[in-house]
């Protein structure tokens, strides 16, 4: 036995030494394509496509790697991981906010018989989700390293995939390609539900597959509908494009499924609470944070520039579905036994949030939402990963389990706090901002709604407060702090996975302009466009 | 009395001719003893030599009667390809299961002879010859495990419904033939509006005959039992290459002759092809074994095929063809796939994910694929048919099928599911075999390389 660890240290210490080589290598490489990301916008650097496609061969890298070398595998995944986020920041970096078109274009022919182009760009709107998105997979990984034991390879590979096809969806400048990357994500995600989640991950994730698969049908035909109206797959080209009144409304529902399915509004969110429970942590935040957003973006990008006739004609109706959601999904809150699970259907109240901003049709409510969407990701993120770190130690998600664990996690309370209030929405976090400018759209479009959506902010409070309350004070359960004080407050990995998302939720807090000014352009001529095509009527 | 001089036009033939002589000289080879693995690698390599000469036999023969075009030569290739890969899959079968290896070779070569003419034929009794010797290839070997009671029952089962197919469809070419005095295809059209009743009756037994073998409900049957009692690769092979010889025919048929009457055929196929996803989709849904799943699931996506039809132009028709091509390689990978593991009952298919990842990987890729999942060519050759159907107007009759792809979705996931997320109840080992092994990496990659560039397909 004896030798076995020895053997095992000597491996070890050499893998710490092929991991400081290959840490080198790809940190002079990220910092090459940093340097040169900054004049990147002008140069004919293919972007985009590497962004995609490199954490695809990551996935086959990490797959040929030999199954028993675990730390090899979480490592270099980690690396992956940092490297895309390195890589996209120049994204960041050279965005120019001046201009609300389509930039970092990439543009290739790829099914000449149909007229297909496999074509890329980001404009103020999708390069936050980017952004978000790469934040988003570190963190997957490092919350990974302890809770996932089982089919290590690939999970990682599993987790890669997906967020290439998710960043894939705000790249696409072409409908079948979005459609592409749209439906090539229910793959690993359904995998990552189904083989690494809780004890019902089955009947979530096969739910999970069946809503948003019925959705996406039927935007395929609505796809396939346009694509024959206009004689191409360019969304460019397709928003210019004018449609009768009638088809418009026709194609407002097919692609409405799809993204109501995703975000998800009320009626059709019943998947998402159990996805989201049963789910691992690294699938509830990719889940919370990037995916539900690909649903409210399918909205902004098709639905509003498109059919802004049928967008105005609906909106009444928008609305109320999603002060529907606020309410319900904030009085659902209430009731709820399980951790994740009210933290779930909090995620359909502050969905509601962002589709309430997004039919407001004005520019702070467009905005608002948009913002709501990524702080929804950073909050809603943030409290699953915190979830799943004391899952971790507690091996129950129960609330009434819990109590008194402020006395013994100090710090991982005072994180839980800091996420708590900006889930609220407290000014100085970032919650704030967001649900203020939506609520400030919705006063302008349509005083009832704002009211209504506004008394959910109460009941918001009140469950998440009295949740802290039940989970961080009160009586102790004294089994269950024994399992915690075998493991202790939060361990510096744990740290270095949630302060990244504290910082963001106070800097937007402050500074919200650092985000709101990328998007301002883009929103701007999106509202200009629907209000004066609308108006046209 | 002069006799007028048909060019015979041989050179159009030489595939077919050479396959069939090479079939004949593997009957013969009973004789001899031959190890059974350098056999079949004899017969994939001359299926592949074939797929080289077939591209430049373009051209008519035999007075008309046989027509080798770009629509011909395609399916051709598919046929040849298909052969192939049903034949490497077919040697790994016989250790287990002790079949009569040579006699099937030559019957699977017999058969493919068949489809090849059947796909050029142009005239009503060549089709018909054609047809039939492609069938009676399969009977027997749907009935080649002789001492086993459900393959026997299986073999009698389909010879007794395919003969009275056949009959119908021979029922159906005497009533055009009786209204018409010709059955030459290109003579046909010119003087079909002749007689009126008569035209319908044949037409619609003729349709009958056809909508048989391609199992489109109501007249699919035989198709579940059939293709749970033969033995697998000969499922493999029955469930896929008829049915795209006979779909291209079919198309053809309908297409180019019978065009004048596409009100009446496209109406009576929508009926069949919906009856079809329906049934095929829905039945397939409570399906424990894992060979009557796949066969229902062939029903449900004969039913979407069939949408390629109905559209009733060349554009409907190519996307036909295209579907024809992945669904051989899907279908006869998912096949293999169920031979390499030896194993009919879905349930035993539990955590096999654990022994066999890179099998249930090629699985996975499959089963995605038939569900119409992107990025697989699955999505892209269902999305082609779409873009037909849409195109013509039948945007309702796409959101049909959209909706029964979501049901398909469940019990492809399920295998998925049990494979990946279930915990092992049985150590299946699986069938060891080189031949095995390239025919799925073959399938597999084949699915995974079209559906990222559809470019080569389309």
């Amino acid at each position: 036995m004896h030798e076995e660890v020895v053997v095992q240290n000597s491996n070890n210490k050499e893998l710490g030494k092929h991991l400081l080589v290959s840490l080198l290598i790809l940190f002079l490489i990220g910092g090459t394509i940093l340097m040169f990301g900054l004049g990147i916008n002008n140069l004919h650097f293919p972007l985009l496509s590497v962004l995609i496609f490199f954490p695809v061969a990551g996935a086959a890298l990490i797959a040929v790697l030999p199954r028993d070398k675990e730390e090899l595998i979480k490592f270099s995944a980690l690396l992956i991981s940092i490297v895309e986020f390195i890589l996209s920041i120049p994204l960041y970096v050279s965005f120019n906010k001046a201009t609300h078109h389509m930039q970092f274009r990439e543009e290739y022919l790829w099914i000449p018989q149909w007229g297909i182009k496999y074509s890329l760009g980001v404009d103020g709107i999708s390069v936050l989700f980017i952004l978000l998105s790469s934040l988003l997979t570190i963190l997957c990984v490092t919350v990974s390293w302890k809770e996932i034991n089982k089919k290590i390879k690939e999970f990682y590979a599993a987790l890669l995939i997906t967020h290439s096809a998710m960043i894939g969806v705000f790249m696409s400048l072409d409908i079948f390609l979005f459609y592409i990357f749209w439906e090539a994500m229910l793959i690993p995600m359904y995998l990552i539900i189904g083989v690494w989640g809780g004890p019902r991950r089955i009947y979530s994730a096969i739910k999970f597959f069946l809503y948003t698969f019925v959705g996406s049908v039927l935007m395929l035909v609505g796809i396939l509908v346009l694509y024959f109206h206009t004689g191409t797959s360019d969304i460019l080209t397709l928003m210019k494009t004018s449609y009768p009144y009638k088809m418009q409304l026709w194609l407002f529902w097919a692609f409405f499924a799809a993204f109501a399915v995703k975000v998800p509004m009320w009626p059709v969110h019943t998947w998402l609470p159990d996805a989201h429970t049963e789910a691992p942590t690294a699938g509830s935040v990719i889940l919370a944070g990037i995916l539900i957003k690909m649903g409210a973006y399918g909205f902004l990008r098709f639905n509003l520039p498109m059919f802004p006739e049928a967008t105005v004609a609906m909106k009444p109706f928008m609305m109320i579905l999603s002060v529907i959601a606020i309410i319900y999904g904030a009085l659902i809150c209430l009731v709820q036994k399980d951790l994740k699970r009210l933290i779930a259907y909090s995620s359909v109240s502050h969905m509601g949030f962002v589709t309430l901003g997004i039919f407001a049709l004005n520019q702070q409510g467009i905005q608002g939402g948009i913002l709501q969407m990524l702080n929804h990701g950073i909050i809603t993120g943030a409290l699953f990963l915190c979830v799943g770190i004391i899952y971790q130690r507690t091996h129950t998600r129960e609330i009434a389990q819990y109590g008194g664990v402020a006395s013994v996690m100090p710090a991982y309370s005072a994180f839980f706090m800091a996420f708590t209030l900006a889930s609220i929405g407290l000014p100085g976090t970032n919650g704030f901002i967001g649900e203020f400018l939506i609520l400030l759209g919705a006063f302008k479009s349509w005083k009832l709604m704002c009211v209504l959506a506004a008394t959910a902010l109460i009941i918001g409070a009140g469950y998440m407060l009295w949740l802290y309350q039940r989970v961080f004070f009160e009586k102790t359960n004294p089994a269950f702090l024994h399992h915690i004080h075998g493991y202790g407050d939060l361990n510096a990995r744990e740290i270095a996975t949630l302060m990244p998302l504290l910082v963001a939720v106070l800097w937007i807090g402050f500074y919200p302009n650092a985000l709101l000014s990328f998007m301002d352009q883009s929103v701007r001529e999106l509202i200009s466009h629907v209000i004066s095509a609308g108006a046209v009527k | 009395m002069n006799i007028p001089q048909i060019p015979l036009n041989f050179e159009a033939l030489i595939p077919e001719m050479l396959l069939t002589g090479f079939a004949s000289l593997i009957l013969l080879t009973g004789l001899l003893k031959i190890k059974n693995e350098i056999l079949v690698w004899i017969s994939v390599l001359f299926l592949l030599i074939l797929v080289l000469i077939v591209p430049f036999k373009e051209g008519e023969a035999f007075g008309g009667m046989f027509l080798n075009d770009f629509l011909a030569i395609y399916l051709k290739l598919i046929i040849l390809i298909g052969a192939a890969l049903s034949l490497l899959v077919l040697n790994s079968y016989l250790k287990e299961k002790l079949i009569l290896l040579k006699e099937s070779i030559a019957l699977i070569l017999f058969s493919a002879v068949g489809m090849m003419l059947l796909v050029s034929a142009k005239e009503l009794i060549s089709f018909f010859v054609s047809f039939e010797l492609m069938s009676l290839s399969i009977y027997v070997l749907v009935g080649i495990r002789r001492y086993d009671m459900k393959s026997n029952e299986a073999a009698v089962k389909y010879f007794m419904l395919g003969g009275l197919s056949s009959a119908i469809m021979l029922f159906g070419i005497a009533f055009l033939y009786g209204a018409t005095n010709t059955t030459d295809f290109s003579v046909l059209i010119k003087s079909l509006s002749n007689n009126f009743a008569l035209v319908y009756i044949g037409i619609g037994l003729f349709l009958i005959g056809l909508c048989f073998k391609i199992a489109l409900v109501p007249f699919h049957m035989w198709a579940p039992d059939v293709y749970e009692g033969a033995p697998t690769p000969v499922t493999a092979f029955i469930s896929t290459l008829p049915k795209v010889a006979i779909l291209g025919a079919f198309g053809r048929i309908l297409i180019e002759i019978f065009r004048d009457y596409y009100i009446d055929w496209s109406s009576f196929l929508i009926v069949l092809s919906i009856a079809t996803m329906a049934v095929g989709n829905l039945f397939a849904l409570a399906q424990r074994n894992i060979k009557r799943m796949l066969a229902y699931s062939s029903i449900a996506h004969a039913g979407y095929i069939t949408i390629g039809l109905i559209v009733g132009t060349q554009t409907g028709l190519n996307a036909v063809i295209v579907y024809m091509l992945i669904y051989t390689l899907m279908n006869i990978g998912a096949f293999a796939m169920v031979i390499a593991f030896n194993e009919e009952d879905i349930e035993n298919y539990k955590g096999l994910h654990k022994f066999h990842p890179a099998l249930s990987l090629a699985m996975l890729i499959f089963m995605f694929s038939l569900t119409g999942v992107p990025p697989t060519a699955g999505f892209i050759v269902k999305f082609s048919i779409f873009l037909q159907a849409v195109k013509s107007g039948f945007t309702w009759l796409v959101i049909v099928a959209v909706l029964f792809t979501v049901v398909s979705a469940y019990y492809y996931l399920r295998v998925i599911m049990y494979m990946y997320m279930k915990d092992p109840v049985t150590v299946l080992k699986p069938i060891r075999s080189k031949e095995l092994e390239i025919a799925i990496v073959v399938c597999a990659t084949g699915v995974v390389i079209f559906g990222i560039l559809p470019v080569f397909l389309i």
